[in-house]
């Protein structure tokens, strides 16, 4: 069993790293990440000095966070690209009929599932060190051109990789979604479309709008995934000078870890009953 | 090495196989034919754990499979519906990734495959650009790279073109000369016929019959073919004989069948008609294959 699911992820990992998708959608990422921040750079004038750390280097480093998961869903770039990969790589097998590939050659659907998921933690993981290295390159080079140097020394590197996990744990029920409906509709499109859906417009919504509607709905929006993603990230937000995503009394970083997880497995669950009971005669 | 007993699956009101019970012995050729619709790739699914039975059970080597009990596939060569292939990746990749699954394959034995399924030259190319035919190929190479004992095979031979058929003939019989069983779903009946043993036929989610194909085109009787002037007469003296059926006026004569040759003769001559020549024509795979799809009455829907 051990053995079959260690080969059954290197295969996830072959698919999703030896194809074109994936490399496009770190390219786009890339693209928007080194824009907004050659942006403020070259705007920093009108923002205040003490505003301007998170051009430079050591603050700079966790605020690239941001630009994975975090601060705000509109510029939660990879938080998209996660859910863009995950879609593509469960819809994507029901697309080519390849599960039935898996299944047919007795690879239990647990392991095909469980495979899937562990690979989309790495995407997860993947991702966020990705937004951390752009910002470091970059910010380094203003480092270099505004003080002379790169603060290497006070780089705090426990902080970082708290910093980084505290990320990537944060996105997990978005990918979890993404799971969930691209196994329960067997679509890619569906998948992508409802999980930014979501993202984008429902959980926007609700966040700008609830607050306004009274104590109790306000305490209810910082339990959505965005409200516990700024929650437990709000570490990572002090450190980088950045304003937290919800104005309410927020959950401690430990409670929102804890709903992030009720949130990630309850989706999980669902996505393995559904696949479970699924039939693929001609899925 | 593959027993299927009374299988059944309903999709709401509709029930898409009824209790089809296999029994596929080690080493044969199977093939199992229906026409479109029959019930042949649903069943097909239900043996590989693929789609859940609302009844019955399937076993293969001994060992129970269910959707969530598929262990034993790890033996089994399989090619369901059109091939499963990984799209942006090439003929080379889809068999390595499938083969990494299995510790002892070889990368010689994936090339190996690579060339006996006429892939050689294509290996390099990714799977979506090739042609329907080469896709095929790929999806035969696939159940074949597992060295498995027995292959659950859907239509085959679907794309390839004759020289392809012939080539897959071939590849079947030194298969099964090896000692692996094949489970073949096929529309070729001339196919069928010549390298299966044993077949069995479904309509409209039942099984109609099995046997050897000699068992089966034996199974209605030859068609009695008589040459004669007066066909109209002739063919009501037909109708008197219990057994006759299918009589139809030819542009010579008349066929019938359910009856011998020889009491047709008798039965003519008894009743004062001359007929010129009364022969027999031997039924093949597909009359018998035909006749048995066209008159099995429709399944009625559950409630």
């Amino acid at each position: 069993m051990t053995g079959t699911f260690s080969r059954m992820f290197r295969i996830e990992l072959q698919k999703a790293l030896g194809r074109r998708f994936p490399w496009i959608g770190v390219a786009v990422l890339v693209a928007l990440m080194s824009f907004f921040y050659v942006v403020f750079f070259l705007f920093r004038g009108n923002i205040p000095a003490s505003g301007t750390r998170f051009l430079y280097w050591p603050d700079s480093l966790i605020y690239g966070l941001g630009y994975a998961s975090g601060y705000a869903s509109w510029t939660s770039y990879g938080t998209y690209l996660l859910i863009a990969l995950v879609g593509v790589s469960v819809g994507q097998e029901y697309g080519w009929r390849t599960l039935q590939l898996w299944l047919g050659h007795g690879v239990s659907r647990r392991t095909v599932l469980a495979a899937k998921m562990l690979l989309s933690l790495g995407l997860a993981v993947g991702i966020v060190v990705l937004c951390v290295l752009v910002v470091a390159a970059i910010s380094g080079v203003f480092s270099l051109v505004v003080h002379g140097g790169v603060a290497f020394a006070s780089v705090n590197p426990g902080q970082l990789v708290a910093g980084v996990a505290r990320t990537a744990f944060s996105m997990l029920p978005y990918a979890a979604l993404t799971f969930l409906l691209a196994v329960a509709t067997r679509s890619t499109l569906v998948a992508i479309g409802g999980a930014i859906a979501f993202v984008a417009v429902l959980e926007t919504a609700l966040l700008q709008i609830l607050p306004h509607l009274g104590a109790v709905l306000d305490r209810i929006v910082q339990f959505l995934p965005a409200g516990l993603s700024s929650a437990l990230n709000a570490p990572n937000a002090a450190i980088a000078g950045s304003t937290a995503l919800t104005t309410g009394s927020q959950p401690t970083p430990v409670e929102a870890a804890i709903v992030i997880a009720i949130y990630a497995a309850i989706l999980s669950g669902l996505t393995f009953i559904v696949f479970e009971r699924q039939d693929l005669t001609q899925a | 090495m593959l027993r299927a007993h009374n299988l059944s699956k309903k999709f709401g009101a509709v029930v898409a196989v009824k209790d089809v019970s296999l029994d596929v012995r080690e080493g044969e050729i199977f093939g199992f034919l229906g026409p479109n619709g029959a019930g042949k790739t649903t069943t097909i699914s239900m043996l590989l754990g693929l789609t859940h039975p609302s009844s019955g059970s399937v076993e293969i080597l001994g060992e129970r499979v269910t959707p969530s009990q598929t262990a034993v596939l790890h033996q089994v060569g399989t090619l369901v519906g059109d091939p499963a292939l990984l799209m942006p990746f090439t003929a080379r990749q889809n068999l390595h990734m499938l083969a990494y699954l299995y510790p002892d394959v070889s990368d010689r034995h994936v090339e190996a495959i690579l060339e006996e399924v006429g892939l050689s030259e294509a290996a390099d190319r990714p799977a979506r650009t090739l042609s329907t035919g080469m896709k095929q190929r790929l999806g035969l190479a696939l159940a074949l790279v597992t060295e498995p004992r027995l292959l659950i095979l859907d239509e085959p031979a679907n794309g390839l073109d004759p020289a392809g058929v012939h080539e897959l003939r071939t590849l079947f019989r030194s298969l099964a000369d090896k000692g692996v069983t094949i489970f073949l779903s096929s529309h070729q009946l001339h196919e069928v016929e010549l390298i299966c043993g044993r077949v069995a036929v479904v309509n409209r989610g039942s099984l109609v019959v099995e046997g050897t194909v000699e068992e089966l085109t034996k199974r209605s009787g030859d068609h009695v073919t008589v040459t004669t002037t007066e066909p109209g007469r002739t063919a009501e003296l037909l109708r008197l004989l219990p057994d006759a059926r299918d009589i139809s006026v030819t542009a010579t004569g008349l066929e019938v069948a359910g009856v011998p040759s020889e009491l047709v003769l008798q039965h003519l001559v008894t009743h004062g008609a001359t007929p010129k020549e009364v022969s027999v024509k031997h039924r093949d795979l597909e009359e018998m294959f035909l006749e048995l799809t066209r008159s099995e009455p429709p399944l009625a829907p559950t409630k």
